[in-house]
């Protein structure tokens, strides 16, 4: 049966293989597409649990101090998130001159919502950063010439009045660039602003300085200082005060930098997810009718043109189902020649460098939108002959042609 | 043994435009017998051989195949008489075009319910058994009108059925062919096959042991 079912395959070669073509281009499609949602969206999704609620995005102008300062300082104030700046110096590799270059912090709270695209070594959620280990850091792609396994040395004064100490970071990773970064953008509030804006994409044409990112519970542990301050931080409201309440905290908080609501960042998000999706929607609606289209209509030919030959085989002594079966392995082939051609294609493309206008990446959600066409694919494979043969007995398609 | 009783057959038997192309016809053909079925065209006699190919179902009466009733079985048990039991040669040959003579045969063993040693050996015997060993590799629509009605009977035969049926062998050949043809028929029944023909031809009818006469859907003698 397998044999027949690949003799099946090999004898409408010419056609299968168009199928496969067709099939392999909606692959392609799909994962562009899908593609593209995520990335308009994908910057959304991780970080929208943050402003739930009542609260405030302030991008600060000055240093706020901890968490605690900011909370005695706010009695509504619940919860902050945000990038830290610390008390750790340093310079550009091999330079022996000052130590004027800060470092900055993440807490593990957003080092584990967003992981930017690693030009090499890894992001900080998988280095070792326990307490007994050396204080790990990531850098963004710079002309300060450091690279993933490099040491920084550091110093810093655990307080105001005491003495530098000196301390080695290990680079375990390097940030690519232009990929987002979440908790370092800086003050850009204007009424339009929304989730985009808490990340930044550092380029190091345009900013030689890299940011040197460390995990702030190992900072902490150190005794090095950190505050928050110069970056845009989320702030989180008791839940039960009222819209005009959040509005007017917001206020106050504005003596520190500008200030926004959740209430009108959310309404930006809001507008900016719909239209993102309103844009793409006709495009996947063309595609996903394209698809449907196609796979049924090719499929239907390719069983039209076997028909004779099943008819045959029931009269042998086949059952249906049996023929069924014998076409369905021919479309599993079709199917898989089409993931072979549409990944080779997909190399090609990457490989001549034509995706670079849309961030195309291959993700979970990608492997399950390809699946997705696979699956109709094969169903249509399935349910087509059943249909086409459920209209005809083996013996008037015999006759018929007769 | 086979038997039919009073079998009746009506073409969309639901719609308006229901037709019956059999009206309680009986017979009985025994074990080793070479039947011709005769008879106008649109007597029945295509209709007649479906059903006893089991490729077609009937709405009144009963078929019997040694004294099983061939009535409403599952799918699978027409599925196993059609491939044991049975070898259909069809008018038009039926054969798949773009496989080769040796493929054609192979069919059948692939669909038996048993597993089958030797499948080969056993296409090339039957291919050889109808003389056109030699074509085996060729693809059957390189073959003459004759060498492709000696696939469709080696197709037939590989499964060693009792019961061969044959709807008009002959009716696409020459003169000389056809000859040849019959022959292999009358051997296959002297073997101990039991031989059905559907026929126009009365010098092929005369080659059998007894002709059943159709005409409009009744059998006539
Ligand atoms: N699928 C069908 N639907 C409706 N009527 C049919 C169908 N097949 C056959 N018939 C009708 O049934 C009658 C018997 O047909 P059948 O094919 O059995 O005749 P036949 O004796 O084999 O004729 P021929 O010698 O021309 O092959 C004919 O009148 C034919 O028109
Ligand atoms: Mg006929």
């Amino acid at each position: 049966m397998l044999l027949l079912g690949v003799k099946t395959f090999v004898r409408k070669l010419g056609q299968n293989l168009f199928i496969a073509l067709q099939l392999a281009v909606t692959l392609i499609l799909m994962v562009q597409i899908v593609s593209s949602v995520e990335n308009r969206v994908g910057l959304y999704m991780p970080i929208r649990q943050f402003f739930s609620g009542r609260g405030a995005i302030v991008g600060c102008h000055m240093v706020m101090g901890d968490e605690q300062e900011i909370k005695s300082k706010f009695s509504d104030v619940t919860d902050v998130n945000g990038g830290y700046i610390t008390g750790l110096s340093y310079a550009p590799k091999g330079s022996t001159g000052e130590k004027s270059y800060g470092a900055e912090a993440l807490d593990n709270n957003f080092i584990n919502t967003y992981t930017p695209e690693m030009e090499s070594g890894v992001w900080l959620s998988d280095a070792d950063c326990s307490a007994d280990s050396s204080i790990k850091a990531v850098v963004t792609e710079s002309t300060f010439g450091y690279t993933t396994g490099d040491i920084v040395e550091a110093d810093f004064r655990p307080t105001d009045d005491a003495e530098f100490q000196n301390v080695s970071i290990e680079i375990v990773g390097v940030i690519k660039d232009d990929s987002p970064i979440l908790g370092f953008s800086i003050q850009i509030y204007n009424s339009n602003s929304d989730f985009r804006d808490l990340y930044l994409s550092n380029n190091k044409e345009s900013n030689p300085v890299p940011l040197l990112i460390t995990q702030k519970e190992q900072i902490e542990q150190k005794g090095i200082p950190y505050a928050f301050g110069m970056r845009n931080i989320i702030l989180n409201f008791n839940d039960d005060i009222s819209e005009s309440e959040e509005q007017e905290i917001s206020m106050h908080l504005a003596n520190y930098g500008q200030a926004m609501t959740f209430t009108d960042f959310n309404r930006n998000n809001q507008k900016y997810v719909t239209e993102e999706i309103a844009r793409i929607l006709p495009l996947m609606v063309c595609i996903f009718i394209l698809l449907i289209v196609s796979t049924v209509s090719l499929n239907g030919l390719s069983v039209k043109s076997q028909l004779k030959s099943f008819s045959i085989y029931y009269i042998l002594g086949a059952k249906w189902r049996q023929c069924i079966t014998i076409n369905f392995i021919s479309s599993i082939i079709t199917s898989v020649i089409a993931i072979i051609i549409a990944a080779t294609a997909a190399n090609v493309i990457n490989l001549m460098g034509l995706w670079s206008f849309t961030v195309v990446q291959f993700g979970r959600v990608q492997l399950l939108s390809c699946l997705i066409v696979i699956i109709i694919n094969l169903l249509a494979s399935l349910i087509l002959p059943i249909a086409i043969m459920k209209s005809n007995t083996p013996k008037e398609i015999i006759t018929s042609t007769e | 043994m086979i038997k039919v009783n009073n079998i009746v057959k009506i073409y969309n038997p639901k719609s308006s435009n229901a037709f019956e192309a059999l009206h309680g016809v009986s017979t009985q053909i025994n074990d080793g017998e070479m039947v011709a079925i005769m008879g106008k065209s649109g007597a029945g006699k295509s209709t007649l051989l479906h059903i006893l190919a089991c490729i077609d179902n009937y709405q009144d009466g009963e078929y019997y195949i040694n004294d099983t009733l061939v009535k409403n079985l599952s799918e699978r048990e027409y599925a196993r008489i059609r491939n044991e039991k049975i070898g259909m040669v069809m008018q038009d040959f039926a054969l798949v075009e773009d496989f080769t003579a040796l493929e054609n045969v192979l069919i059948p063993l692939n669909f038996s319910k048993q597993k089958v040693k030797n499948k080969k050996e056993k296409a090339l015997a039957a291919l050889k058994s109808v003389g056109i060993e030699e074509l085996a590799k060729k693809p059957c629509s390189k073959l003459s009108g004759g060498q492709k009605q000696r696939v469709a009977i080696a197709r037939a035969i590989v499964n060693e059925p009792a019961m061969i049926l044959a709807d008009e062998p002959t009716g696409a050949l020459d003169t000389k062919t056809s000859a040849e043809i019959m022959e292999l028929f009358t051997s296959l029944n002297d073997k101990g096959h039991t031989v059905i023909i559907v026929t126009h031809d009365p010098l092929v009818a005369e080659q059998c042991h007894r002709i059943i006469e159709l005409s409009d859907g009744n059998i006539v003698s």
